[in-house]
């Protein structure tokens, strides 16, 4: 079995050299084949175009890629857009430069050599391929575990009788990918949108590409109306989302031996300074016996609900008030232009006072028993 | 059967943790030939505009060379840009229309009066009043 | 047969209890309540009211090394980690959120765990990928490997509590009892718990004290049951 692969193979790289051979042949001796076609004139001439435009573009794509695979720092320093970036977040000076060129360069933009080949149909992505993995992959996952854990325990400190799927809605509202996305817009992120030969054509230094977010973002998309549709999430906002996760894993692989906190403090300026409203993350199914059973487990008397005021009972617009009392005790109000409306009204109310409570500061932590099951 | 959630996204307050300034970069187009660029090109000569760079290491200043009237372009955080053309003017004004742009917040502009809706997004502390939260005594009967 | 008469002596109900109201043991009929001293027991016999700190607690703070490391944890806050949502219908207090803050400052530290350890590439695919260039002299290629990810995968954590015998201390109901472990999900329950004692340390003892025993107890090598030596044995 094994010498017969071995076998295939060798025929396998013969028929391959033979057909590299007589590629060469055809290219460089085209004059012995020229009686059997006649197309071969052009191929003859093909060699001795003179290139010099295309050879100064091929400097400059590699370059590029030379740049992109390893930033130099003195490049990254000369780049107005990644050092306006730097000072516009307030990030130390440890940070350097390259390493904010690197939070913008997405794993999107190294794609396979084929899907890079205009045959393909993938043609002219604004990227530049490479092949050193010089970009913000594991800086993402380590900014996404510290944003995750940082966003839970602040919000389960502030609110924390939160039911688990309010919490994750809530922890969510702040760190999904569109909201982060939103985040990097407003840090003033600029997208990579010009494919290397217009940049080439404009002669555009290459410290200018390194200010931009590169992802594989294809122009076909916008100019010539066909959408290049793949496997994976190559869109702007995954890119977008990506750097900002990025930057503060990053950050805090810069500061956490000088300044812990500092990280976490970015977060809490940049993500949690965010304004949600938690009361309307809830959606409860019945809440009126949801408030029973609530008021069962905590040992207080099974809720009662009162009609406190009223308007126009026999009118087209009825409004009630109703309140929802354990004894003596209020637990919540509700109105309604039925008993019934205002009485679910009321019930979710107390309910939504009961998970959205906030202790005081400088109180001990509160620990949650865990929401009610129905 | 217990809470559903919603999905809901946070919105944004800038300033209220971190702030960004809103103008992230200026870019002064100006001709080298044309009379109406004369205070744009006495503005780019003159040491003001390396205070000003010097002064906010937040924007991006770019300067571009390019035939017709003198424009100031700036573009903001939130995508858009705003420009004004600076044709004929002296030095100073062409510095008062750039400090104009970089001041702004990028936010199409309103005319408001005086008695114009307060915008928030935090509800009212007082509350709304409510007819039938008066005391019974005090309240209106038909 | 002393040992059957004991265990029916046990699940005997009180007496004075039914002349209030009638309380339903054996098959489960619907609208009768059923009696609390059946259903908050465990299959091994163990009743969730009459736990007795001086066993119960003490044993999970000796097998956690709790007082090594000078980790403080309250009875209750013990019992609540050891409860399982699907216990008594979620009426006592129950792991969940303790166990979703747990899990996450683990992953946070794990992450940092294996950005350290940069002497031994994890990649296991080394040869076909290049390393990413350390940042101030942080690997972050080793994250998204198989050995990071192992370090707190679910069963990686349950094996944690098993080894540490934990497991049969647990709260927690089965699915369907005739079934085996895969069915009843027995590996999340049970990384649930190590979860929850994390997010439990975290709440009440703070970062510090939680970094420092997560790092000595849990990301050990020369720690018997600790994860860093499971996840190694794992791959």
């Amino acid at each position: 079995m094994s010498q017969q692969l071995r076998v295939s193979a060798r025929l396998l790289r013969t028929s391959q050299v033979g057909a590299r051979a007589r590629r060469t042949s055809l290219v460089r001796f085209p004059t012995s084949h020229r009686s059997l076609h006649v197309g071969y004139t052009l191929w003859q001439k093909q060699p001795q175009l003179a290139t010099p435009e295309l050879n100064k573009y091929k400097e400059y794509y590699n370059q590029l890629q030379k740049a992109i695979n390893e930033v130099p720092e003195e490049l990254a320093t000369q780049s107005a857009s990644l050092s306006t970036l730097h000072k516009r977040l307030r990030l130390p000076d440890i940070f350097p430069k390259s390493t904010l060129a690197r939070c913008l360069t997405c794993r999107s933009s190294q794609l396979s050599s084929e899907l890079n080949a205009p045959s393909n149909g993938a043609a002219f992505p604004n990227t530049v391929p490479t092949n050193n993995f010089y970009d913000n992959h594991g800086l993402n996952i380590f900014g996404k575990n510290l944003l995750t854990y940082h966003v839970t325990r602040q919000i389960m400190a502030k609110y924390p009788r939160l039911p688990t799927v309010v919490l994750n809605a809530a922890v969510d509202a702040y760190i999904s990918q569109n909201v982060l996305a939103s985040v990097g817009k407003s840090w003033g992120i600029e997208l990579e949108n010009t494919s290397v030969l217009d940049r080439y054509i404009k002669e555009e230094p290459i410290q200018l590409s390194l200010g931009r977010l590169r992802f594989f973002n294809n122009t076909l998309k916008k100019e010539d109306g066909v959408e290049l549709i793949m496997g994976q999430n190559f869109s702007e906002e995954a890119a977008f989302a990506l750097a900002v996760r990025s930057v503060i894993g990053a950050l805090w692989a810069y500061t956490h031996e000088k300044n812990p906190a500092l990280a976490f403090k970015f977060i809490d300026d940049h993500i949690l300074s965010r304004k949600l409203d938690v009361s309307k993350i809830f959606q409860f199914e019945q809440p009126t016996r949801e408030l029973a059973v609530l008021c069962r487990r905590e040992n207080l008397e099974a809720p009662i609900s009162k009609l406190l005021a009223e308007s126009g009972r026999n009118s087209k617009a009825p409004v009630f008030i109703v309140g929802v009392f354990a004894g003596s005790e209020k637990l919540g109000e509700g109105f309604g232009s039925s008993l019934k409306e205002a009485k679910a009204r009321a019930a979710t109310d107390a309910l939504t006072k009961w998970y959205c409570y906030e202790p005081v500061k400088g109180q001990a932590s509160v620990i949650d028993h865990g929401a009610i099951i129905v | 059967m217990v809470v559903k959630a919603l999905k809901q996204s946070s919105i944004a307050r800038n300033g209220v943790g971190a702030y960004i300034f809103p103008c992230k970069k200026i870019v002064l187009q100006y001709c080298n030939w044309g009379g109406s660029s004369q205070g744009m090109r006495d503005f780019l000569s003159s040491k003001r505009l390396d205070l000003l760079a010097s002064k906010h290491p937040d924007i991006e200043f770019n300067v571009l060379k390019k035939s017709g009237h003198p424009m100031v372009r700036a573009h903001y955080t939130n995508g858009r840009e705003k420009v004004i053309c600076v044709r004929s003017l002296n030095v100073d004004n062409v510095e008062n229309k750039l400090k104009l742009l970089r001041d702004s917040s990028g936010e199409v502009l309103h005319h408001r009066v005086a008695k114009d809706y307060v915008e928030s997004l935090n509800s009212s502390v007082r509350g709304v009043w409510s007819p039938l939260h008066v005391d019974p005594s005090g309240r209106h009967r038909l | 047969m002393p040992g059957l008469l004991g265990s029916l002596r046990l699940l005997r109900t009180p007496v004075g209890f039914r002349n209030i109201t009638y309380l339903h043991s054996g098959n489960r009929v619907r609208g009768l309540k059923r009696d609390p001293s059946e259903f908050l027991r465990l299959p091994s016999g163990l009743l969730y009211t009459e736990v007795e700190p001086h066993k119960y607690q003490e044993t999970v703070r000796s097998q956690l090394n709790l007082e090594k490391h000078g980790v403080a944890l309250s009875n209750e806050l013990i019992l609540q980690c050891l409860t399982h949502k699907s216990f008594a219908h979620g009426s006592k207090p129950y792991n969940e959120k303790l166990a979703l803050l747990g899990s996450q400052y683990l992953k946070y530290h794990a992450s940092v765990h294996s950005l350290k350890d940069s002497a031994t590439p994890l990649v296991a695919s080394a040869g076909t990928q290049q390393n990413q260039k350390p940042i101030n002299g942080l690997n972050f290629t080793n994250l998204g490997s198989q050995v990071s990810k192992l370090l707190i995968a679910k069963k990686t954590t349950a094996q944690v509590i098993k080894e540490r015998q934990l497991d049969s201390l647990i709260f927690w109901k089965k699915r369907d009892p005739l079934q085996n472990s895969t069915y009843n999900g027995e590996t999340a329950v049970l990384a649930s718990v190590l979860n929850a004692l994390v997010g439990g340390i975290l709440i009440t003892n703070g970062p510090e004290k939680t970094s420092h025993y997560i790092e000595n107890e849990f990301l050990n090598p020369s720690n018997e049951a600790s994860l860093v030596r499971i996840a190694n044995s794992m791959v």
